[in-house]
Formats: C-alpha cells, sequence, structure tokens
C-alpha cells in the first residue's frame, strides 16, 4: 500500500478499507508521524504533534475493527485541528 | 491572549469527533488570535504554500490547511470568525465549509469576535465536510444527495464582490458560471445595495468584539504581537458602546432583509477571495500592503459571517480561486447537496 495515494481517496472510501481490513488505523497514523517528523516544514504547521496519544488511539481503533465495533465511518481517521481549540493536558493559544 | 496552563478539558467538539472514532494527531499554527486572513505569523511560524513557497497558505487557520495539501493528515478543523476557514482553503486547492454561528457548541474554543465565531472542516471533498459536519453537530449520518444541474437557482451579487478583484479569479469564476448555465442552471445576477452597508458595519463591529474580548490582554505585553495585527485589534479600541451596538442592530435588520429577498435561490454564488495568496517577504516587508491585502482578503467571505450564512468554498479550474458558494442558517445540508452537485463540473 502507497499511503501517499491516501490523499486520492475520500475518508468514506479509506473508513472502508478499514472496515473490510484492507487498511490498519495503525499502519495508517505511522505513515503520518513519520512523514511529519521526516518533513522539516512540519515545525511550521503543526504547534504540537500528539504523538502518544494517537499511537494509543490508532491500536484501540485496530481493535474495534478487528472485532467490528467501529463507532462509525471516521473510527481511525487522522486529523489536526487548529490551536485554538482545547485538547486536554496540553496549551491553547499561540503565546507571543 | 496567552493561555499558560494546559487545557484541563477537551473542547466539546474534539469529544463529539473522538466519540465517532477520530484521532487527533496534531494542533497547527494560526495567525495570531486568529485575526488575519493571510497566514502570516512573524511570531511563531508560517506555513509556506505547499503551490508556490514564497506565497502566504491564507489565515488563519493556516497550519489547518496545510496540514492536508501536504498530506500529513486527512482533513483539519478550523475556524472561521471572517473566512478563516475559507481562504486557507481556497488557498491550498482544497474544500472548507464555514458552519451557520451557533451550530456547533464552541466550549472549549477561543473566542475572538463571539458573535460570529464557528469551527467547520477543511478538507479534499464535499462528502468529507459532510462527514465531520455531521459528528460536530451530532446529527445522524445521512447520505448527501446530488440535484440536477438544470434544477438549481443561483444568484450572483455583482456590487463589492468583484472589486479589484485578480483577472485569473475572475475568468475562473466566469468560466464555471458559464459551465453552469450551459448545463442548464438558471444564474441571476443582481445590485444588492444592503451589501455595502454590511461592508461598513463589519468594519466596526468585527474590531470591537475582537478588542473587547482581547485588549485587557494584548496591553500587558503589546510589543510581543506581530504590529499589523496589533493594530488591527487596537482599531477596535476607541469604539464607543452606543457605535457598536447601532451598528450590530443595523446588522440584524440587514440580515432579516437579505434573507427575505434571497428566497427562491438555492445558493449565492463568489469567488472566495478576490485575490491570489501575496508573496510572504512582501507582506514582512510592507505594513501598509499587509493591512490592504488582509482586508481584501477578507472581504468576500466576511459577508457570510456578517449575514450569518453557511458557505463552502470549493476548488475552482485555476489554482487559488476557490468558488463560493453560500445558503442561508442552518442550511448546511442543502449546501453541501449543491457542492456535491457543483463539484465534478469545476
Amino acid at each position: 500500500m502507497d499511503y501517499e495515494q491516501l490523499k486520492y481517496k475520500t475518508i468514506t472510501e479509506i473508513g472502508d478499507f478499514v472496515e473490510k481490513g484492507d487498511l490498519c488505523p495503525e499502519d495508517i497514523i505511522h505513515f503520518y508521524l513519520e512523514k511529519i517528523s521526516s518533513d522539516p516544514e512540519a515545525k511550521h504547521v503543526f504547534t504540537e504533534v500528539l504523538e502518544k496519544s494517537s499511537i494509543s488511539s490508532a491500536k484501540e481503533s485496530k481493535q474495534r475493527a478487528k472485532a467490528g465495533l467501529r463507532k462509525s465511518i471516521l473510527d481511525g481517521i487522522p486529523l489536526s485541528v487548529k490551536d485554538l481549540a482545547n485538547i486536554k493536558g496540553y496549551h491553547t493559544g499561540e503565546v507571543p | 491572549m496567552t493561555n499558560n496552563s494546559k487545557a484541563e478539558e477537551n473542547a466539546l467538539f474534539i469529544n463529539d469527533l473522538q466519540d465517532h472514532g477520530v484521532i487527533f494527531m496534531g494542533k497547527t499554527h494560526m495567525t495570531e488570535l486568529a485575526f488575519s486572513g493571510l497566514g502570516l505569523n512573524p511570531i511563531t511560524a508560517t506555513p509556506k504554500n505547499p503551490f508556490n513557497r514564497e506565497l502566504v497558505a491564507g489565515g488563519s487557520s493556516s497550519g489547518s490547511a496545510v496540514s492536508v495539501s501536504k498530506n500529513f493528515c486527512l482533513a483539519s478543523i478550523g475556524s472561521d470568525t471572517g473566512g478563516s476557514v475559507r481562504i486557507p482553503a481556497a488557498w491550498n486547492n482544497l474544500v472548507g465549509l464555514k458552519t451557520t454561528h451557533n451550530i456547533v457548541d464552541l466550549t472549549g474554543v477561543l473566542k475572538l469576535c463571539p458573535s460570529f465565531d464557528t469551527i467547520g472542516p477543511i478538507c479534499r471533498s464535499v462528502e468529507d465536510a459532510h462527514l465531520i459536519f455531521s459528528a460536530i453537530t451530532n446529527a445522524k449520518f445521512k447520505k448527501l444527495k446530488k440535484y440536477e444541474q438544470k434544477n438549481l437557482k443561483f444568484l450572483v451579487i455583482k456590487n463589492i464582490f468583484f472589486d479589484d478583484i485578480d483577472s485569473d479569479i475572475y475568468q475562473s469564476f466566469n468560466e464555471t458560471i458559464e459551465t453552469l448555465v450551459r448545463n442548464g442552471a438558471t444564474v441571476e445576477y443582481r445590485d444588492f445595495e444592503e451589501i455595502d452597508d454590511v461592508l461598513e458595519i463589519s468594519k466596526t463591529v468585527f474590531p470591537a468584539e475582537a478588542y473587547g474580548m482581547w485588549g485587557d490582554k494584548i496591553e500587558k505585553n503589546p510589543e510581543k504581537m506581530y504590529g499589523p495585527i496589533l493594530k488591527r485589534f487596537r482599531s477596535g479600541k476607541n469604539i464607543l458602546a452606543h457605535d457598536y451596538l447601532s451598528s450590530l442592530f443595523r446588522l440584524f435588520d440587514l440580515r432579516t432583509v437579505f434573507l427575505k429577498k434571497t428566497m427562491g435561490f438555492d445558493a449565492i454564488l463568489a469567488p472566495t477571495s478576490s485575490i491570489k495568496p501575496p508573496s510572504i517577504e512582501k507582506l514582512l516587508n510592507d505594513d501598509n500592503f499587509f493591512t490592504e491585502q488582509n482586508l481584501l482578503a477578507l472581504r468576500n467571505t466576511r459577508m457570510a459571517n456578517s449575514l450569518n450564512l453557511c458557505a463552502l468554498t470549493l476548488p475552482n479550474k485555476i489554482s487559488f480561486s476557490g468558488l463560493m458558494i453560500m445558503a442561508h442558517p442552518y442550511n448546511e445540508t442543502h449546501l453541501l447537496n449543491v457542492g456535491l452537485t457543483l463539484e465534478k463540473s469545476l
């Protein structure tokens, strides 16, 4: 699987692959984390990369997919969020 | 403006998305306090435009849009008070949805102009926007439906939206209209004098609210804020309460008039931004250029915030030329259906 090609798929299509077991949420997260950590541009994009929690959430998502208990089409889909929304345990907003 | 303690709870919409199984893998850079449409932030970081690294990426949800266009993740949630979802979406050739004010619970989200703040997705397709919208509004997921283009009736507002427009963006918009008309859609052009008033009022109410929210904190360390952003905040400093209120009440009246006059149209079409992303270097070297470009970038998108419309931007033929589709408040499903109907024609 060339994960770079995920950008040509809709979230529904990716969700369907996960549902069928053709894609694994853990592999998707590892692909993106690896891509972020190897691109020097990423530090201008992200204020924080939530590596640990992403990996553990992806593991749980993988288990749910295996058990046929996915929460929704979005289960296991990696998103980012603008730094003005609170995420527990992290700073919000940019401090000049 | 500084929030030195760590958040004790997630924003409510974060919980909603996590309940759907979404994995949040990062928080993204933005313009200071989300108060500019360009995406330039010399204080923290300026994400470069992936399509031309000399240009800004649009803001204020700059990092959000770039995280998607660089394929660091599959979609992002940005905020939109005057265009901050739609401008970076358009300048990254992505889809962006500005939701109706108050349709999403904003508990746990930093406020900028509380009468206008919204959040919404930046993503690659209308279908993706719909999926995320359904999750953040806790709506039961129902598939979108495509309309027949020949049954659709669109309005194009002639005044304001096309002033000082970039020629490529103008061409891109006109070609799209020609395609729609060829496909049988009805497109009506009208002048709306109310739009002139809405633009004038926005110069009062947005800065007044922003300074009301943040003035005290900003003035403790004003030197730490990027000059042009500070200047924009301070433009709200000397607005009298009665001027702010009379402007706001006038805006509420204009909303009613606007809704009445646009009844019967499926959507209003406009170029998302009338300009292309400007050069990072030029913005950094010329504060007047920054101010002028910032106001131009926000002018079209902010109409939807002032009038409390929901609005979608779709990538159009020429790079950076988003097509903005606007619909009445709480009509996101219809708006997204229209978006789906037009998406493949662009």
